[in-house]
């Protein structure tokens, strides 16, 4: 049977990464995955270890829910998000989610900046990536889409 | 949106010159769309219900927001190693808060001095605290604090790990503009995402795998291996998602594990009458799965009978 911190260095990773998808800032994902580790210390006795991490992750995700209930509460999301309202989307955007020559990170690089209107650091504090690295894959994604859609060097 | 166009610097200005009209575009169509944070904690079941609900049917729409739910893919970001000290020192501070006897018990101090009940509360505590000491930085011996754990069905259908296998057809695959005979280009694309999933590391198998889902729409492994990865994320719909497509392309050699984690997977969406009706199922059929399956489809009448 491992010690708490031999779980907790076996874990911390995968349950940050899940908290920070679920919260989307780095400072409530640390919150979140300390809660959850906590909760497994309140319950080591009790715990059947092969539940792990699956068990942590669902702490996340409730502990999550409760964080957005709030966040509802303070902003006012709306209840209805509509489907794109023009049926007929234009080469780039096909290109843009279709290529095999784009990694996910420029995907999600390229809509946060070109769709979303994001300034660098946005897209950084909503990724978790550093600014230099959203600079980076911004760059290399627009030498591949200018490459794609036929534009000229300037 | 806090930026445009007019914000851009010169090198996209000039990178993405003749491409404005597209860009407004699709700026036009994904106005509405919700922001990536909610996308992302959508895609893990992580918000109330009535959001997570209209979320949930846009990224079914929507591949553009599906894109971004999806999440940076293999750059997502980790703790350093700093960083793990330093919140394993904050958990290991809050946990000695909570079994600080002072601190744990503060708040009948009033209640205790009042009623005259000091000594023998007293006594109780000092046995307690010598039959089971806490260690510090170790885990609790007593639980003091009576925390509750995450919120379970009753009965929970076993859940392991599938060892990573491939069909005969992945293995046999060259592709249909494959010139060189000796090489598969399928399974060297399999191995990143193959390889995290050996190594339980299940978010980046799922992005590597999700990548190659719509290159190679044949290959079984790369919609059951996604279910079975999504399955240990807690992303339920997207595990009943991927376990679908696996069971359409129709490979004989899955069939039977992929109608089983089909089922575990309709069991932890709440579902319980859809994965019953997979079990039985299976049950009836017989093969490698039947004797759990029956076993299962006991414990859930069971389970329904006496839901305490």
């Amino acid at each position: 049977m491992a010690t708490f911190e031999e779980l907790y260095r076996q874990h911390v990773q995968a349950v940050f990464r899940f908290a920070l998808s679920v919260a989307g800032k780095r400072e409530v994902a640390e919150d979140l995955t300390s809660e959850a580790f906590l909760a497994l210390h309140r319950n080591f006795a009790a715990i059947d270890q092969s539940q792990l991490p699956g068990w942590l992750l669902t702490v996340v995700r409730n502990r999550a829910r409760d964080w957005w209930r709030r966040q509802m509460v303070e902003r006012r999301y709306a209840e209805h998000f509509a489907a794109a309202s023009e049926p007929e989307a234009p080469p780039v955007e096909r290109w843009l989610l279709d290529s095999a020559d784009l990694k996910q990170v420029h995907r999600v690089c390229l809509v946060l900046r070109y769709v979303h209107g994001m300034t660098r650091s946005e897209i950084a504090a909503r990724t978790g990536l550093t600014e230099m690295q959203v600079k980076g894959h911004l760059q290399y994604a627009l030498t591949l889409l200018r490459k794609a859609h036929g534009v000229q060097e300037a | 949106m806090t930026t445009d166009r007019h914000h851009w610097d010169r090198e996209e200005r000039e990178g993405l010159a003749g491409l404005e009209a597209q860009l407004d575009a699709m700026q036009r169509r994904h106005r509405n769309d919700p922001p990536i944070e909610l996308l992302r904690a959508a895609q893990a079941d992580a918000l109330p219900s009535d959001l997570q609900a209209a979320v949930s049917e846009h990224i079914s729409a929507s591949a553009m927001s599906r894109t971004l739910a999806d999440g940076v893919g293999d750059d997502a970001p980790s703790l350093s190693a700093d960083e793990q000290h330093r919140l394993l020192a904050r958990i290991m501070k809050e946990a000695g808060k909570e079994h600080a006897p002072s601190g744990a018990w503060g708040w009948l101090r009033p209640v205790l001095l009042g009623s005259g009940i000091v000594a023998a509360a007293s006594l109780a505590w000092t046995l307690s605290t010598k039959t089971g000491p806490v260690e510090r930085g170790g885990p609790p011996e007593t639980q003091i604090v009576a925390a509750q754990p995450p919120a379970v069905p009753a009965f929970l259908l076993p859940f392991e790990k599938p060892d990573v296998r491939l069909g005969v057809s992945s293995l046999t695959w060259r592709g249909s503009a494959a010139t060189n005979a000796s090489s598969n280009q399928l399974l060297a694309d399999l191995k990143p995402g193959l390889d995290a999933y050996r190594q339980s590391d299940y978010a980046a198998a799922n992005r590597e795998l999700t990548v190659l889902a719509t290159r190679y729409p044949g290959a079984v492994e790369i919609p059951f291996y996604q279910g079975i990865s999504r399955l240990f994320l807690g992303d339920v719909p997207g595990a009943i998602a991927a376990l679908d497509a696996a069971e359409r392309i129709g490979d004989a050699t899955f069939a039977a594990d992929i109608s089983w984690y089909r089922a575990v997977a309709e069991q932890r969406s709440g579902n319980m009458a859809g994965a019953r009706a997979r079990l039985e199922s299976i049950c009836t059929a017989g093969g490698a799965n039947a004797t759990r399956a029956c076993t299962a489809v006991e414990q859930i009448a069971k389970v329904t009978a006496n839901p305490h």
